[in-house]
């Protein structure tokens, strides 16, 4: 355990935990937008950047992926530098997306106006390039997305912006997206999602689509799997053990 | 001390106490469909809850990919952690017995913790068709042999 200062208070933690977890711990919310606490941190938001002092110097960093290593280390998680740094990424992501909730409480937590100069040009919601999704993929073993472009073009794409082969249509990348910007359609037993169009499985008791054939194929390891919704797997497992009762 | 929840359907009467005490200790309300136990009713009186298992070699678990889901090696619970649940649905389709469900509201996967230690479903059964006892031998043997006749008459409905 490494004795660290948090906001004037001391505390012992873990070596190696990084300053966001650590303040969790504390009880000390840090804003975030890109962290998830399943995922490896990639710093791309820069909401929970924090003011540190190590050997008499001030500097700031992203507490998602600053490993604490040394004891002494002092971190101040709000002051009117981090503020204002903060206020100015809230007005950059209000930019993109100018209708989603979660920043709009950000944006009045940090005394910032939805002014109409923001949105002048568009009120749609775009991606706020956070990355979540990227790493969702890839967690999920089918790393279908990436970063494309540098600057003002830098989006998220499937290669080539074609038909991803490894995508299996799970939806995770639209279920992990902060701003709802991922778009999955569930429409007559088709699924579409990043130009992609997956058939899908019928439940063979209730008739509902339920899933991908790629998305059972990777979670049963089996590719004729059986087609049983959640619900009516577990109603036939009771049939079984039903049965089981009444023939002794 | 690892416990099991164990489950003998003849003594069940279907009146889904355990349906109503999970989903309000877990949700807040008494809502069955929110419930981590499910009750089948069947014809001829049969009823059957059903809940997660809590399988020794978890298949839910070992398809999660971020570590969501891992079995406490203590208390023998595959336990959730929903801050870490990227929304895959894998465990969902994973599970042979469709004891997990995912949540698009909640946005994680939910299924029994055995109420960390202090089930509520075996609390309000009223029959004791849930118990929660220490996992001994002998009610490891009760449950391998129900699983072991289960097992049959799998066995006998497939062929």
């Amino acid at each position: 355990m490494i004795e660290i200062v948090i906001d004037g208070q001391k505390c012992y933690v873990e070596k190696g935990i990084t300053i966001l977890e650590a303040a969790k711990t504390m009880g000390i919310r840090i804003p975030t937008k890109c962290y998830h606490p399943g995922l490896s941190p990639s710093g791309s938001c820069r909401l929970c950047s924090v003011e540190i002092k190590e050997m008499g110097r001030h500097r700031i960093v992203m507490s998602c992926m600053f490993p604490i290593e040394n004891p002494g280390l002092e971190v101040i998680t709000f002051n009117e530098r981090i503020k204002k740094l903060r206020s100015f990424i809230v007005e950059m992501l209000l930019l993109r997306s100018p209708d989603d909730p979660s920043l709009k409480a950000l944006a009045r937590e940090y005394g910032i106006e939805d002014q109409p100069s923001h949105n002048s040009y568009t009120r749609e919601n775009k991606c706020i390039l956070c990355g979540l999704c990227i790493s969702a993929c890839e967690a999920s073993g089918s790393a279908a997305l990436s970063f494309i472009n540098r600057g003002h073009e830098r989006e998220v794409a499937t290669p080539f912006d074609e038909p991803s082969l490894t995508c299996t249509g799970c939806g995770a990348c639209a279920e992990i997206c902060p701003v709802n910007f991922i778009e999955m359609e569930d429409k007559d037993g088709v699924r579409f999602i990043w130009g992609k169009i997956f058939a899908l499985a019928k439940c063979r008791i209730c008739g509902k689509y339920f899933a991908t054939f790629e998305q059972l194929a990777a979670a049963t390891g089996n590719d004729e799997p059986e087609l049983l919704c959640m619900r009516c797997k577990q109603l036939e497992e009771a049939r079984i053990i039903g049965h089981g009762i009444t023939t002794g | 001390m690892e416990k099991v929840l164990l489950i003998s359907p003849e003594k069940c009467i279907g009146c889904g106490s355990c349906e109503s005490a999970c989903s309000f200790a877990n949700e807040g309300e008494f809502r069955p469909s929110l419930s981590r136990i499910q009750v089948f009713r069947f014809k001829m009186g049969i009823n059957v809850p059903m809940t997660c298992l809590q399988c020794e070699d978890a298949p839910c678990a070992s398809v999660c990919k971020t570590g969501a889901l891992v079995r406490d090696d203590d208390t023998g619970v595959v336990n959730i952690d929903s801050e870490k649940c990227i929304g895959c649905r894998m465990c969902v389709m994973a599970c042979p017995f469709g004891n997990i469900s995912y949540s698009s509201e909640k946005k994680t996967s939910i299924k029994c913790d055995q109420c960390a230690g202090d089930p509520q479903c075996v609390e309000f059964c009223p029959t004791g068709a849930l118990s929660y006892i220490p996992a001994e031998k002998d009610s490891l043997d009760k449950k391998k042999a129900f699983a072991a006749r289960f097992a049959t008459i799998v066995e006998e409905v497939e062929k």
